[in-house]
């Protein structure tokens, strides 16, 4: 696996956050950095190559609070359901509504059109052990 | 001559007619005050917030796992796992995935998803090696619960 379809972010134990090798207090705008990474398609030769080989790492430590965990995971999955949302052609809630009713054959498709080049790649590392 | 008198004939029969009325109110007094077995929740409670929730679509299929620090100084400071009525320890999740399991219908067995209630203080620790066991024991859905606004959904 090539260190360019990586995007990481670590949380340490005091909940401090790092992306890509540098800290980051403020995190509005990590949504937008996730989604350029994601949608690179190779325009930049640092970032990602295409979208399914684009993967998150997130790296929390055994000490990190659950509502960290929680607000950094929201923003990753965030910028998915928002790429899912534009390609579907519908509100990033609309497609969470109508992933939440696949038993509806519209909504099915509304779901299956979002994520059909998009797969969620979200890997959750195992937490590290400096905090406790 | 008789120096006891005969005793004066005494019913001694205990009367009844007002036992359909004790019987009632008995009757009456446990259906007000039983209540149903309930799990009452005894680690701390504060889900976290988030925005891109998503609701749940099967509620049959999930089994709640409350993770926090107790509410009763009784059982210490440090974070429990509740699942149901009682504390688990990290050994008994495989045990306790295979019990939830159970209770399925054996088509949606592997189905089953495991809503992960973590309090907001709670530490990332313990919340990995629930998941760690939560795989060994092939509960392969796993979600986390937040809050939204004041709706509980599926993360």
């Amino acid at each position: 696996m090539q260190e360019k379809n990586l995007f990481k972010i670590q949380v340490n134990s005091s909940d401090a956050l790092l992306v890509e090798g540098d800290p980051m207090s403020d995190v509005s705008g990590l949504k937008e950095m996730i989604i350029k990474f994601i949608k690179n398609n190779g325009q930049d030769p640092a970032s990602s190559e295409s979208p399914s080989k684009a993967i998150v790492s997130f790296k929390t430590d055994r000490g990190t609070s659950h509502k960290r965990f929680i607000e950094i995971l929201d923003i990753v999955q965030g910028a998915y359901y928002d790429i899912y949302a534009e390609e579907a052609g519908v509100t990033n809630k609309q497609w969470r509504d109508a992933a939440a009713e696949l038993s509806n054959p519209r909504s099915k498709a509304i779901y299956e059109r979002g994520k059909k080049d998009y797969p969620m790649n979200i890997s959750i590392a195992e937490p590290t052990k400096v905090g406790n | 001559m008789s120096k006891f008198k005969k005793k004066a004939e005494v019913k001694q029969e205990i009367p009844t007619s007002s036992m359909p009325d004790v019987v009632f109110m008995l009757l009456f007094f446990f259906m007000v005050t039983t209540e149903m077995r309930k799990s009452s929740i005894e680690v701390k409670q504060v889900l976290p917030k988030a925005a891109q929730l998503r609701k749940l679509e099967r509620k049959t299929l999930v089994a709640n796992l409350y993770i926090g620090q107790p509410t009763k100084a009784e059982y210490g400071t440090e974070e429990k796992i509740q699942a149901n009525d009682a504390f688990l320890d990290t050994n008994d999740i495989i045990r306790w995935v295979n019990e939830e399991k159970s209770k399925l219908p054996e088509a949606e067995r592997e189905q089953l998803t495991i809503s992960i209630k973590g309090d907001k203080d709670a530490k990332r620790g313990i919340i990995a090696d629930v998941e760690t066991e939560l795989r060994k024991g092939n509960a392969r859905k796993v979600l986390y619960t937040a809050t939204d606004n004041s709706n509980q959904r599926k993360q």
